[in-house]
């Protein structure tokens, strides 16, 4: 199959049907019919004010369920992902982006002490509030618009450094990602303990970073390959990888994608990509049966983009779910309809993710749920604070905390 | 545009009524259509008709073009601001106003999208026939302007058949209601029926009241194949003078056959001619009787090669998304499609689709034939690239043939697409001087200034 660019887009408009920012503004500069017909208008040097055309780019929140209902099955995220990155070739990136990008990320062991540093600034971090509350609590610490998660202390590797398996058997690892190292450890905890619990030789190797997936999406591919190459080489020594966060799954699945098929490390990111599991699916399909301390609770799930509309996880997690006796589920209405995170989109874009997050908790509300189960940490730190903002009696739970073995 | 007019203008819809940045305006320049492009000056986004009478003072007082825009789904080239001037989009009055189960009909602002119309009524247990392919994203508005129909128009008709009224606002901003909420109503000549299909020349439709009716209970999907095409429409004149008119007859060529056993198998023989899809609807005894008389008829055929009822719903949901798939495969293979769309009557449609085999092989061009058998509306697809100018010109000239032929066989230019700006050059071979010279004359009275939609039709 040859490649398929954005013009193979049919500009049949079904995208509009389904886009979550569409849907709040109904600005086709903002729907993939939209932006790829500026992204052909680009490629043959149309289009001078460079302004408009990135801010176009930018103003999507990479869900991908577009793609689900495209006749012609044009690859709009990949599409949209590599405008970005020719635009940050031409133009570079902003200092900020560069720090954050190329030193911080790239940096892990820098970017753990730096964090360790800031946390001992007062309200940044918190020992002893229970989980997520204190999340959702610190959200409007700055300034109203913008929410920052706080930090939490000891961060995952100090927490889990002295379960290292007696000896390496470098045969599952875990890939916490940056979330679940540095704000909420104690779910990446749980995560392991639980793959522990069920007999499993898990491993938390060294020497990880970021998944680099949010550089990739930010258009700096570069540094996003540098990233996942440090990654691969680590990774590539284990049979199976497991990842409690989507949108790390989504990345280092990706991997195969980033590099070209000239490079000598192609061959190798494809083997990573393919060993990659998100949590639920690897449970799922091993049919572990589970219980709960949430028995006897109604629950129901939202699907992050990157496990329902990136790699067609669906199905997963509900039998997960379902497997615990005693548990009432209820699907939500739109339960596969985007958070409104996206990332950095949440904040660069913050009224349509406020509104996104509004419809979210909706959904939530009508079902009765005392539960709210999902599967990324940035879903957890929307929907946390969807439910501060609107005062529902309800908690949001990563799935892995709702499960008990035995 | 004059300073003053587009300060007034940026009044009216507030800051967030408007866009005006590069990609923004490109973002509003084209439709479903390959070839035509034009950017507007302004977009604006009204959220009521007072502000969309607002608009169209000003557009007035200072004779700037507009041209109205809903989804920009049509296939046409109606929505394209070819004038520059204003795009006026009516994707934010979108909220369904009233609901008369009693008098069966819905009353929603032109920017509701037709298939949240369609849940809406769902859930009343109604139904709004007109079902143009791109109901997921096209507005009510634009139905109406268009004047859509589709698949179901053998058993249920077009939009015209389910407007009983409008809210019109006129060239010079005046608010004006046509026709009613009444099934009945000959005061005057029909204007609501005159806007409706004058895809935006006339008057901007702000909001609408729809007739609907009972959503049928019961469905039945049935696939037939054929070796040969000819055997195909001979079938759908027998089902028809069986008595029986069933939801939708859809017909697809050997190239669909070969996409859909490609990418959605459903066990059809690939050397077949042509596919014809069934659904009757209706009540469940009466539907179950109609399905084994069409089942019937088809057996007797000597050029059939699968026949099958769908068992279950989601049988016929599997159908039915493999047609769709098939139709969009059309798309991939070619960097442009002229997907064309005219019309004859039923009877016909096997004379015309030799006609097009002809001109396929003429030109030396790939035509995919799929259509609306049951309506006699075919849309012969060109495949072509539009940067291979030898190419091009040649499947310009096979759609040329492709008109002349519908016209010969007693048909017309186009079913359900409209005229826009795709076919204005054939619209005289169409009609008849006198016929244009009296829409032109109409045209004059609504819009003297000639406003509204300018360069599209004739």
């Amino acid at each position: 199959m040859v490649k398929r660019g954005a013009e193979t887009c049919m500009k049949c408009g079904f995208c509009m049907s389904v886009c979550p920012v569409y849907l709040v503004d109904h600005v086709e500069t903002h729907v993939a019919r939209g932006r790829n017909m500026l992204i052909n208008t680009w490629a043959e040097g149309l289009i001078p004010p460079i302004v408009s055309y990135k801010e176009a780019l930018y103003f999507c929140i990479l869900c991908g369920r577009c793609e689900s209902v495209c006749p012609a099955k044009v690859p709009n995220v990949e599409i949209t992902l590599e405008a970005r990155n020719s635009l940050v070739k031409r133009r570079g990136l902003g200092l900020i982006q560069q720090i954050i990008y190329q030193l911080l990320l790239y940096k892990r062991g820098f970017l753990a002490g730096l964090l360790r540093l800031i946390s001992h600034v007062p309200g940044l971090s918190q020992k002893d509030a229970p989980p997520l509350r204190h999340i959702a609590d610190s959200f409007f610490l700055f300034s109203k618009p913008i929410s920052i998660p706080k930090l939490r202390k000891p961060f995952l590797r100090e927490r889990i450094s002295s379960l290292k398996s007696k000896e390496q058997s470098k045969e599952i690892a875990f890939f916490p990602g940056c979330a679940f190292e540095f704000i909420y450890p104690e779910v990446g905890e749980k995560i392991f303990h639980l793959l522990r619990s069920l007999g499993l030789n898990i491993e938390y190797p060294e020497g990880l970073l970021c998944c680099g997936y949010p550089v990739y999406c930010a258009g700096d591919k570069n540094t996003a390959k540098k990233i996942a190459l440090r990654n691969i080489k680590i990774l590539s020594d284990y049979k199976l990888i497991i990842t409690g966060c989507a949108t790390c799954m989504s990345g280092l699945r990706g991997y195969k994608d980033w590099f070209e098929e000239t490079d000598e490390y192609k061959s190798l990111a494809e083997d990573v990509s393919s060993k990659v599991m998100a949590l639920s699916e690897f449970l799922a399909n091993e049919n572990f049966t589970f219980s709960s301390e949430y028995s006897g609770s109604i629950v129901t799930y939202h699907d992050p983009c990157h496990m329902k509309w990136h790699h067609a996880i669906y199905d997963e997690p509900r039998k997960v779910i379902s497997s615990i006796s005693r548990i009432k589920f209820i699907e939500m209405k739109d339960e596969d309809m985007c958070c409104g995170l996206g990332g950095a989109f949440g904040i660069t874009h913050r009224n349509i993710s406020l509104e996104l997050q509004r419809k979210k908790i909706e959904s939530i509300k009508e079902t009765g749920a005392r539960i709210v189960v999902t599967e990324c940490p940035g879903c957890m730190l929307q929907i946390a604070e969807g439910i501060k903002r609107f005062s529902l009696p309800t908690q949001v739970l990563h799935i892995a905390e709702l499960l008990m073995t035995g | 545009m004059d300073a003053t007019a587009l300060k007034r203008l940026k009044n009216v819809v507030g800051k967030n009524g408007y866009l005006d940045s590069t990609a923004d305006l490109l973002s509003y320049s084209y439709d479903a259509t390959t070839d035509w492009q034009a950017v507007p000056e302004i977009v604006l986004f009204p959220e009521n008709r007072r502000q969309v009478s607002e608009i169209m003072k000003i557009a007035f007082d200072f004779e700037i073009p507009v041209t109205i825009r809903g989804a920009g789904t049509n296939v046409s080239g109606g929505s394209i601001p070819v004038s520059g001037g204003i795009v006026l989009c009516t994707t934010r009055m979108n909220r369904i106003l009233e609901l008369s189960k009693e008098n069966l009909y819905v009353h929603v602002e032109a920017g509701v999208v037709l298939n949240d119309l369609y849940e809406f009524l769902k859930k009343h247990g109604l139904f709004f026939p007109p079902d143009p392919q791109s109901f997921l994203a096209a507005t009510v508005g634009g139905c109406i302007s268009e004047n859509a129909g589709g698949p179901y128009a053998i058993k249920y008709g077009v939009t015209k058949h389910y407007l009983l009224g409008i809210t019109a606002v006129l060239a010079d901003g005046k608010i004006l209601e046509f026709g009613g909420r009444t099934l009945k109503n000959v005061a005057g000549y029909d204007l609501c029926q005159l806007v409706c299909g004058s895809e935006g020349t006339l008057a901007v439709v702000t909001d609408a009241i729809l007739r609907v009716i009972p959503l049928p209970e019961y469905k039945k999907t049935i696939i037939a194949a054929f070796k040969d095409i000819i055997d195909a429409g001979e079938i759908v004149s027998q089902v028809i003078l069986e008595g029986i008119i069933p939801a939708k007859i859809e017909l697809m060529d050997n190239w669909i056959i070969r996409r859909i056993e490609e990418f959605n198998p459903i066990g059809l023989p690939v050397d077949s001619d042509a596919l014809l899809l069934f659904e009757l609807d209706g009540e469940r005894d009466s539907v179950e009787k109609t399905a084994q008389k069409v089942f019937d008829i088809c057996k007797k055929s000597q050029s059939l090669t699968k026949l099958e009822i769908a068992e279950s719903e989601s049988d016929a949901e599997k159908i039915w998304n493999a047609r769709r798939a098939g139709f969009s495969a059309i798309f991939s293979y070619a960097p442009t499609v002229l997907a064309e769309d005219i019309v004859v009557p039923r009877k016909r449609l096997p004379e015309l689709i030799l006609k097009i085999r002809e001109i396929s092989e003429k030109y030396d061009l790939t035509i995919v034939v799929i259509g609306h058998a049951g309506d006699g509306n075919l849309h012969p697809s060109v495949l072509t690239d539009i940067k291979n100018r030898e190419h091009y010109e040649r499947a310009q000239k096979a759609v040329e043939e492709i008109f002349n032929s519908a016209l010969e066989l007693g048909g017309t230019i186009s079913g359900e697409h409209g005229i826009g700006l795709e076919k204005r050059r054939f619209l005289k071979k169409a009609l008849h001087s006198k016929h244009l010279e009296l829409l032109k004359a109409v045209k004059e009275v609504f819009d003297p200034k000639g406003i509204l939609n300018p360069g599209k039709i004739w």
